[in-house]
């Protein structure tokens, strides 16, 4: 008899706290939110990089995915209220532990543009650029950033331009190729550099004929039609 | 006495456990001048604590004496090749729990280099000698303290040794089991081994020892043989009683020897 | 030989019963799983982040194994008496810790096998594996190799604990010694002598550490792999006479 109360007691007991424990837990996240904003805390990149004891890329991930979590939800927020914080110091770091984490050179150079830090924005890709000089990806942002956000024109064509230039060499990036082409010719347009864009065009025509792809050249073709330009005066020379 | 025959020969062995913080020098063993010959068996008596474990360290290289020297078979202990020939077993003997009667003895036997066969062979006599067939089996972790002694007695005499040494050969074990094993020491005595065993019991060494010393504080206090001890007719136990009570320092650790 | 086999059998059978060893390959097989989970919230570095997370949980496992067990691996000898049976036989010092060593390690080599194709299984099945992978778990191996011979040598003198702390902190700034060598640099004369020293003498666990180039399936030579293999072996064997030197000198 004894020892059934005891165990009804013990359930009993147990369940009790357990359900004061859900409902504080629950009252401090209230007072977490009433404080404001979540914070985005990002430590001091010396220090990490000297504790990080040769697991730099899983603290990378582990930091990029906080970074996400913090800075890609404010994305879809309300432009007006939309507010980050150490997008510069964040991305530093994870590129830091990191230097090969594609996507926090070009997702977080998106972030940084959309931010307003169109510099920086800049400043970032063209680091990764400068560390991966043969992917052509880089300067593709690059080329965006620019326009979007520096509408830097010319240093956006630049990058457009030499991104083709990179993309041509390999047969998967060919839409990548394509892609920049357009953009570097259509800025040339809106810069009323009419000759220029005839030229990225006439560069794109002539080269998928060398490495006999019809498709881009088709599309080359059509785009030269409507800048005026017949294809086979191209051919002729 | 030729030296050939000299299966233990310690002259002035002494262990002298350095200090450590909170805790003085202190000495396990104090100028121990003993001969064991081949063929004998011999029992060192002594409370707790007097120095017999320390003896049997040092005379299998486990220690290493800070005065004096021990040779067996004429050689040096911490050379292995000495001690293909030595069986021994420790004081309240806890072994590998993980591993089966049988495995724990082909174990041992794979330390001394014997062929799968004799090892086989020797495994199974063995257990029988010691009564262990039918736990060879079970996981050491299910042994009683006496199922270990046995075992351990077993893994001893596992190379077929010259020079026995057993260290509290007798605890652990009921009344049947000390009788048994002083039938398997017998047994060992006949097949001409020597035979050194350290104990605190005395009934234990009076019927199966030629000879027994006593230890006191490290220092060897008595050293005979058993009639030789007991001359006055009194019993082992009283002679014991006697000369540890007396606790004289000066006492002349060689009397009695032949 | 023969006796260092049948010592490492033993070790090895004593250490695969363990059942930290059920738990943690346990805990490295959730981890590999939960790495699949979180490569999916990262928008596009899926397979860069379950590559990162998967070396990082088999060296995570791979090291703690070989520091816990390898710590207290002669205590328990000590412990249980059972170093007296042992070492009463004609078995030398350095017979024994060899053994010990030799069985450590088989135990090690099975548990970095299961981790290891639970992983490229899992990768396989992503279309994320690369082949270099196999390179760098093929240098974690050799440093644990090298944790085991300092726990190994450590527990030759210290106690159980202190061992752990001891291989612990080697194993910490053997893997951030650049910070070391960069204090060398820009020192006055005494420290940079004494910091260069340092950095040479102690093992520099970052050369056998090339996880984080082989996840992008980035080219490196493989010269530079097999003088990082034979460094850790080097070092390794270092170790290991160290430890012989202290055993044999040792009292039980």
């Amino acid at each position: 008899m004894f020892l059934r109360g005891a165990v009804l007691a013990g359930s009993f007991g147990s369940l009790l706290t357990l359900a004061a424990a859900a409902g504080l837990s629950g009252r401090l996240d209230r007072m977490h939110g009433a404080e404001g904003v979540a914070r985005y805390p990002v430590p001091r990149r010396e220090v990490i990089q000297a504790i990080a004891t040769g697991f730099d890329n899983l603290l990378a991930d582990s930091f990029w995915l906080q970074f996400l979590q913090y800075n890609g939800e404010k994305l879809t927020e309300d432009l007006a209220t939309r507010r980050y914080e150490h997008l510069w110091e964040g991305l530093t770091l994870i590129i830091g532990l990191d230097p090969h984490f594609r996507d926090a050179y070009l997702f977080g150079s998106w972030v940084l543009g959309d931010a307003g830090d169109g510099k920086r924005a800049a400043e970032l890709v063209a680091s990764g650029a400068r560390r991966h000089p043969t992917d052509p990806r880089y300067p593709f942002q690059l080329g965006f950033i620019e326009f979007l956000y520096r509408k830097d024109l010319p240093a956006a064509i630049q990058a457009f331009q030499h991104c083709a230039s990179l993309a041509a060499r390999r047969r998967e990036d060919h839409n990548l190729w394509l892609s920049a082409t357009r953009m570097a010719a259509g800025l040339s347009l809106r810069r009323n550099q009419r000759q220029t864009a005839i030229a990225i065009w006439r560069s794109l025509y002539q080269k998928s004929r060398e490495l006999g792809d019809d498709r881009m050249a088709q599309i080359a073709e059509r785009a030269l039609e409507r800048l005026g330009v017949n294809v086979m005066d191209i051919v002729k020379g | 006495m030729d030296d050939n025959a000299l299966v233990v020969d310690a002259s002035d062995l002494t262990k002298i456990y350095p200090a450590q913080i909170g805790q003085p020098a202190k000495v396990g063993l104090s100028g121990l001048t003993l001969q064991v010959a081949r063929g004998e068996t011999f029992g060192l008596l002594g409370p707790n604590g007097a120095g017999k474990t320390t003896a049997q360290k040092l005379f299998l290289g486990l220690m290493r004496p800070t005065r004096g020297a021990v040779r067996i078979f004429g050689g040096r202990p911490e050379d292995p090749r000495v001690r293909t020939k030595i069986g021994f077993l420790p004081e309240n003997p806890y072994f590998y729990h993980y591993l089966t009667g049988a495995e724990f003895l082909r174990f041992c036997g794979g330390l001394f280099g014997l062929p799968a066969k004799v090892l086989a062979e020797r495994s199974a006599n063995l257990l029988q000698l010691v009564g262990m067939t039918g736990a060879q089996r079970v996981q050491l972790r299910k042994y009683s303290k006496g199922m270990l002694q046995r075992i351990g007695i077993a893994q001893a005499l596992i190379n077929d040794p010259d020079l026995v040494l057993l260290d509290e050969p007798m605890s652990g074990l009921d009344p049947v089991g000390r009788r048994e094993l002083r039938e398997i020491i017998l047994g060992l005595k006949r097949a001409g081994k020597t035979i050194f065993f350290n104990s605190h019991i005395l009934s234990d060494v009076e019927d199966v020892c030629d000879r027994v010393g006593i230890l006191l504080n490290g220092q060897l206090v008595a050293l005979g043989s058993v009639p030789e001890l007991l001359a006055g007719g009194q019993s082992l136990e009283d002679f014991f009683v006697k000369v540890v009570s007396a606790e004289r320092p000066g006492a002349d650790p060689r009397r009695g020897e032949r | 030989m023969r006796k260092i086999w049948d010592l490492a059998e033993n070790t090895f059978r004593e250490t695969i019963r363990d059942r930290v060893l059920n738990v943690s390959l346990l805990f490295a097989l959730a981890m590999l799983g939960a790495s699949v989970l979180l490569g999916t919230l990262s928008i596009g570095q899926d397979q860069k982040i379950v590559r990162d997370l998967g070396l990082a949980a088999i060296e995570f496992f791979g090291v703690a194994i070989a520091i816990f067990i390898g710590t207290s691996l002669l205590y328990r000898e000590l412990d249980q008496r059972t170093v007296f049976i042992v070492l009463a036989k004609p078995v030398a010092r350095h017979s024994f810790l060899l053994g010990k060593f030799c069985g450590l390690v088989a135990t090690l080599t099975v548990l970095l096998a299961l981790m290891t194709l639970a992983y490229v299984v899992l990768l396989l099945a992503l279309r994320a594996f690369e082949l270099p992978l196999l390179w760098a778990v093929a240098l974690l191996w050799v440093e644990l190799l090298l944790l085991v011979g300092l726990s190994l040598m450590f527990s030759t003198f210290a106690s159980p604990v202190l061992a752990l702390v001891y291989t612990f902190s080697l194993y910490l700034t053997g893997n951030n010694l650049d910070g070391l060598k960069a204090l060398a640099r820009n020192a006055r004369p005494l420290v940079k002598v004494l910091a260069e020293g340092a950095y040479y003498l102690l093992p520099n666990l970052g050369h056998l550490n090339i996880k984080n180039q082989v996840v992008y399936g980035a080219p490196f030579s493989l010269g530079q792999w097999g003088l990082a293999l034979a460094y850790g072996g080097c070092y390794t064997a270092f170790v290991l006479l160290l430890a012989v030197g202290i055993f044999a000198r040792r009292e039980f």
